[in-house]
């Protein structure tokens, strides 16, 4: 038998001869109704299908057959179409089974009618589709994603396809052009994208096109002016990138771009805002440089006449003393008054040394060394007023040891000078903080009034007068020595209570700090 | 004129009186081939595309304009204004019988007769009211389109933005009869089957007559009753066409009971 296989194909096709077992049985499902839709003919695939028997289904509604949102659509669609165009393919329905399970179907219909096209009955294939739907589903949903992301982000986007022709457009590329999605499907990218260069207004290649060309990606062409349907002019940054498929085939193009005119403008602006600071930094730094040179070669220079002054003074008080009778007492002032000024001159020199000397050590100094320094050479002071100096253990710093000398010095002069009448207690501590060291100088001194805290420090500012000898240049100069490190110095203080004054000192050595 | 591209005017017949024919959800001007015929002695029959539907300008759809049924009102009273002839004999399937009503509310003199085939002032059901559906129902129908927009093509876009420099889209467009933006589908889907006018239903001042099928699965018996009993002046016929579309399916039938109505009142 085996040698006559044109036999076994005939005697299979004889078991092909039912047209009823055909029907019945075939791999879909068969369905007819009337006009309105009454199952007249059903085969057993579909109704084994849904669950139900033949008889069972025959005489119910097709659309009973179908979830809510199905039937809708049938009295909405699948209908009219069938009724106006005879036939319908490939419409996606939920059928619903007896137990209230759904299976996703494609469905094709046709309509037979009598000679005189008036309807007769509908005819529907029903293929099970849970796979495809499934897999549909997928698709919408990752289209879905695809779209909303695309229509959210701040950046325009253009698709075309492998011959430059606008596939996709989102919302702000559409705006940025001046089309609208619906106007821009179907043309080409050089219509929809017209791009110049910044500075002469040539046309400039589009990155489309070059993308599609050579199939690489072109980045951001700087400079590059979008100009739109209604001629405004945006500069943009884009870059374009070609899409492939699994082959690697360039099937098209995908551009980003996005409006920098906004960032345009504020770099200029900040450019400028730059510019001037650093001209009015310069002419500040130039106008102090000259003032502090002014104050060192003023002082430095005034120095030696009025010490020839005093000297002279002196000279006369000794030789011709005796002759002068009441003028002698006038001369006396006169050498008073001298010595007041070659102080004065002495302190502002070292105000003036303050501003535009010092320098960083290569290690943080010791800062106990400088406070003894200091209290060395206040020692004639603290006996005479029989000050009572302690100090914690102090920190490392990050400053010239002599400035750190000075700052020691007249802060703790001033507390000894104004004492109160109790004998003085001065206290040196230091704590850690954020931005280096806090000193603070406590005393129990006369203390200062609230409304003086800020002129303090300002040079030559005295709250008392002759009444107590300083020139009024300590505070001053503690201040400058601090600010040239980017410290500060206050005072916490009221009338009768005594002072403490603060200040901060870098812990580390910024090497930014050598230009001071 | 404007209109009559916007709203894809068509008229037909040359009677003394005007008839406007507003199509429903799902389809165009077409589905009134079997019924527009009957009428065109007596009445010059207008035929026009709701904006977003057919061959109406695609590109005056706006989501704001037509994110209530109120934006369709307006156009009908446009298009009234367009073609002249007013009173007319409005005749509205489906969801346009519910737009006739809105507009005859805004413009009553525009209006000599409301047919209202298959009404429903509320699709989902709420409180003691019965529209027949829940919100699911509609999201189902909404998933229904997605899964039978699939073979709509970007490509088709340009065509019905009218761009003449393509005529081979323009054949295949002639072909696609019922064929709507998927968007602009779910769009009108939503703001048919989630509004909500039944409280619009008592102010008509215009005659009108209610239209029920049998079996409709859209507008059910209960819903055509409702309408009924809150029209003023509404006369309401119960007509043996089964589905929701009986101008296709019993076309007879229908054009019988609207020339009754019409000869009687």
């Amino acid at each position: 038998m085996k040698d006559q296989p044109e036999q076994d194909e005939a005697r299979l096709a004889s078991l092909e001869e039912s047209a009823e077992e055909l029907y019945e049985f075939a791999p879909c499902g068969y369905l007819t109704t009337t006009i309105d839709g009454r199952i007249i003919k059903v085969n057993r695939t579909l109704a084994e299908w849904l669950g139900y028997s033949v008889d069972e289904l025959t005489g119910k509604r097709f659309s009973d057959l179908l979830s809510v949102g199905g039937k809708i659509y049938y009295d909405t669609h699948l209908n009219l179409l069938l009724r106006m165009q005879r036939s319908v393919d490939e419409i996606a329905l939920d059928l619903i089974r007896k137990d209230g399970g759904a299976i996703p179907a494609l469905v094709n219909s046709r309509q037979k009618r009598t000679p005189a096209d008036e309807p007769l009955l509908n005819r529907f294939t029903i293929y099970n589709a849970t796979e495809r739907r499934l897999y549909e589903r997928q698709l919408l949903e990752a289209r879905d994603l695809f779209q909303t992301t695309l229509s959210s982000i701040a950046d325009g986007v253009i698709a075309t396809d492998a011959y430059g022709v606008v596939t996709f457009i989102n919302p702000v590329a559409a705006s940025l052009t001046g089309w609208k999605e619906n106007t821009a499907l179907g043309r080409t990218i050089h219509e929809v994208l017209k791009l110049v260069r910044e500075d002469n207004g040539e046309a400039v290649e589009n990155p489309i096109s070059h993308a599609l060309r050579t199939g690489q990606a072109v980045g951001l062409e700087n400079h590059t002016v979008l100009v739109g349907l209604d001629g405004r002019q945006i500069v943009v940054d884009d870059s374009a990138s070609p899409i492939r498929d699994e082959s690697g085939f360039v099937t098209g193009a995908v551009l980003v771009f996005r409006d920098v005119s906004e960032r345009r403008r504020s770099e200029r602006a900040l450019e400028q805002a730059r510019t001037e600071l650093e001209r009015v930094a310069a002419e500040l730094r130039r106008s102090n440089e000259d003032l502090s040179q002014f104050a060192y070669i003023a002082s430095h220079d005034l120095r030696s006449p009025v010490k020839t002054v005093a000297a002279l003074t002196q000279l006369l008080a000794q030789t011709y003393g005796d002759k002068l009778g009441e003028g002698k007492e006038l001369l006396g002032h006169v050498t008073d008054a001298t010595r007041r000024m070659a102080k004065l001159i002495d302190d502002l020199l070292i105000y003036a040394t303050a501003t535009t000397k010092g320098k960083l050590p290569k290690t943080p100094v010791d800062a106990n060394v400088q406070l003894a320094a200091a209290l060395e050479n206040l020692h004639a002071a603290i006996a005479d007023s029989g000050a009572e100096i302690t100090h914690e253990d102090l920190p490392a710093v990050a400053m010239d040891g002599t400035s750190l000398v000075q700052v020691f010095q007249n802060l703790i002069g001033n507390a000894i000078r104004y004492r109160s009448s109790r004998a003085p207690q001065i206290h040196i501590a230091a704590r850690a903080s954020d931005d280096g060291w806090i000193f603070s100088c406590r005393d129990n001194g006369i203390g200062i009034a609230t409304k003086y805290h800020a002129q303090i420090f300002d040079p030559f500012k005295r709250l008392h007068g002759n009444e107590l000898p300083g020139s009024g240049i300590g505070l001053a100069v503690c201040k400058k020595i601090i600010e040239r490190y980017h410290g500060r110095i206050w005072v916490e203080s009221s009338e009768n209570e005594g002072a403490i004054f603060h200040f901060t000192v870098p812990s580390r050595i910024s090497r930014a700090d050598d230009r001071l | 004129m404007k209109a009559f591209e916007k709203y894809n005017i068509k008229i037909v017949g040359n009677g003394p009186k005007t008839m406007l024919l507003a199509h429903g959800y799902g389809c165009d001007q077409v589905m009134w081939r079997f019924f527009s015929p009957a009428f065109q002695d007596d009445y010059r029959v207008v035929l026009f595309d709701h904006v977003g539907a057919g061959k109406s300008d695609l590109s005056q759809y706006s989501r704001e304009k037509y994110g209530t049924l109120n934006g369709y009102a307006d156009d009908v009273l446009e298009i009234i204004e367009a073609v002249g002839g007013a009173p007319v004999v409005f005749v509205g399937h489906s969801v346009s019988s519910m737009i006739g009503i809105l507009a005859a509310n805004k413009k009553p003199e525009y209006f000599s007769r409301l047919i209202l085939i298959g009404p429903s002032p509320c699709y989902i059901n709420n409180g003691e009211y019965v529209g027949g559906f829940t919100r699911s129902d509609i999201d189902g129908l909404l998933q229904t389109l997605d899964a039978n927009h699939l073979g709509w093509s970007q490509a088709m876009a340009p065509v019905i933005m009218k761009n003449e420099d393509r005529p081979e889209l323009a054949a295949e467009l002639a072909e696609s009869f019922c064929r709507t933006d998927p968007a602009i589908a779910k769009h009108f889907a939503r703001v048919t089957f989630l509004s909500d006018n039944r409280e619009d239903l008592r102010r008509l001042g215009v005659p009108s007559l209610v239209m029920q099928c049998s079996e409709d699965n859209i507008a059910p018996h209960a819903v055509g009753e409702f309408v009924h009993r809150q029209l003023a002046g509404s006369q309401f016929v119960s007509l043996k066409a089964t589905g929701h579309c009986p101008h296709l399916s019993a076309p007879e039938e229908t054009i019988r009971s609207i020339k009754d109505y019409l000869e009687r009142h």
